[in-house]
């Protein structure tokens, strides 16, 4: 069964669980088992908590065995962006500076995890507090992408999409401040949700950008998205920035298709604002005629131009994450990597009025926003410009925007990243959708459709593959 | 009198490595670019567009 396991999402794997017919202790083995063999060539996992996942395991299994099932995480392996705290476990950020820290207490997010009965294997890479990049210059190696380890899996939650693509695990959290969810999910060919501004804690995550920053699932389908949603969307007064919507049922537009959906194309935003490769637009055209033939309705919508939301991102993400960090940058900026430190350090020279200022225009677009979807039920975009690129390119400094992921942030409605094809050289392709803020659950809806339209989660990373067909062997 | 990129930085105590300057200096045009588009008259009507927000009220003890 081994060899079907890393292969299976986790509704899958929650039935089999559910059913008694897979153990978590089988499950967390194989899961091990596989970063041991595979992650010397993708360095998606910085620290393996390989006895404590065994013991979680044991006792999900034991607690089912007993007749208390928990839920659908239970007994279900979930990794950790390492800027997530964990209690008495190291959290480093991927960074000397924080080498040595190990926090008290679990972030809010990995308390409702266990308490959901998922088991923890282990802490994954990340851009450098993530902001920096995939660097070579800090303690670790940069993760590198499944579908080819020459390339970036982007970031900054990248060993998080790497081992999710890779099957080393079925599920695992990232942070997106810029699209630090959506755009390694696209370069890897998963599905990853920035959820709507406040459905899930960011407290004990080490922050970048108080006002931008989001929690978030990354996972092989939409649909485990959604299941981890349910876990992880609750109201937590020890987050300013937490919301408290009521109860929302995630998986309730799962399966359920487009018909009679308005999706609103944002068509300036990749015909215009910025230049795609011709393999993304074809593949975002023919998804658009997909979900047209499924019933969808399609509406051109227009928005301000990408370069206004990108603007008003980047000023306001730089001054917080600066204000964060400028005692660190002050005291010990060796001890950041070049990466990091540059892009921390340009948030010294934003002026206080033009911060403000952004903040005002942000204003503006999300009034500007709420108007147009109005008239449709989500807005779809391609989520990156381009198919991966090669590791160590330092492309988000300067020049054209790679990923369309800002809009999002700035906007704080839930935005979902979902594989929707793949290019000639068989990299994976992706499609954005957002929603109006609190109606994530649509937008999972979407994601799944047109996952299961466009077929693409039949498609595993061919490194893992050939790996499973030697071991089989 | 006018700061280089450089001597803000030193006034702020910051050490940058000579050889990030390039990219800390392409950085900052970016990021000048992007404030400037957001500069200049506003309408005062279309005030407030950045609010403090209060907690909502506890609800009442009964």
């Amino acid at each position: 069964m081994e060899t079907d396991l890393h292969v299976s999402s986790i509704a899958t794997l929650s039935q089999l669980i559910r059913t008694r017919r897979l153990s978590p202790v089988e499950l967390t083995r194989a899961c091990l088992a596989r970063v041991k063999a595979l992650d010397g060539q993708l360095n998606s996992v910085l620290l393996l908590l390989e006895e404590a996942a065994l013991a979680e395991a044991r006792q999900a299994e034991a607690e089912i065995a007993a007749g208390h099932w928990r839920g659908p995480l239970h007994g279900i392996p979930i990794g950790l962006k390492d800027i997530y705290n964990t209690a008495g476990i190291a959290t480093t950020g991927h960074s000397a500076l924080f080498r040595d820290h190990v926090p008290g207490e679990d972030a809010t997010t990995v308390r409702l995890l266990r308490q959901a009965g998922a088991v923890i294997p282990g802490k994954l890479s990340t851009w450098e507090f993530a902001i920096g990049g995939s660097s070579f210059d800090l303690p670790w190696p940069p993760a590198r992408n499944p579908w080819d380890p020459a390339l970036d899996p982007s970031g900054s939650s990248s060993g998080s999409a790497a081992a999710v693509a890779a099957g080393l695990m079925p599920g695992a959290m990232g942070s997106d401040t810029g699209g630090s969810i959506r755009g390694p999910a696209a370069w890897c060919g998963i599905a990853g949700l920035k959820p709507s501004y406040g459905l899930v804690s960011r407290r004990g995550i080490l922050p970048l950008s108080f006002s931008l920053d989001h929690a978030g699932p990354m996972c092989w389908t939409a649909e485990d998205c959604a299941l981890m949603m349910q876990v992880l969307a609750a109201h937590d007064p020890l987050d300013p920035g937490s919301a408290d919507p009521g109860p929302i049922d995630f998986s309730a537009g799962i399966g359920g298709g487009v018909r009679g959906l308005r999706i609103g194309v944002v068509r300036h935003f990749f015909e215009s604002d910025v230049a795609c490769e011709p393999e993304v637009l074809a593949a975002t055209e023919a998804t658009l005629q997909a979900l047209q033939a499924e019933g969808a309705v399609l509406r051109d919508v227009a928005l301000s131009p990408f370069g206004d939301y990108n603007a008003v991102g980047s000023l306001i993400s730089r001054s917080e994450s600066y204000a964060i960090h400028e005692d660190f940058l002050l005291r010990s900026p060796e001890l950041y990597g070049a990466f990091g430190r540059v892009r921390l350090m340009g948030g010294a020279l934003v002026r206080a009025a033009d911060y403000i200022n952004a903040q005002r225009q942000r204003a503006r677009l999300v009034a500007e926003a709420a108007a147009a979807m109005r008239e449709v039920d989500v807005l779809v975009f391609p989520t990156s410009r381009q198919t991966a690129a090669p590791l160590g390119e330092d492309a988000m400094i300067s020049g054209p925007q790679l990923f369309f992921n800002r809009p999002f942030n700035v906007l704080g409605g839930p935005a979902l990243a979902v594989c929707n094809g793949f290019s000639g050289a068989g990299l994976p392709i992706s499609l954005h959708i957002g929603g109006r803020p609190f109606e994530d659950a649509l937008v999972l809806r979407v994601g799944d459709a047109v996952e299961r339209i466009m077929a693409t989660r039949g498609r595993r990373p061919a490194l893992a593959i050939a790996r499973d067909a030697a071991a089989a062997e | 009198m006018t700061e280089t990129t450089e001597q803000k930085l030193a006034a702020l105590g910051l050490r940058v490595p000579e050889t990030e300057l390039p990219k800390l200096l392409r950085l900052a045009g970016d990021m000048e670019k992007a404030a400037a588009m957001m500069r200049g008259p506003r309408p005062y009507a279309e005030e407030p567009l950045s609010a403090f927000r209060l907690p909502l009220p506890a609800a009442p003890r009964s």
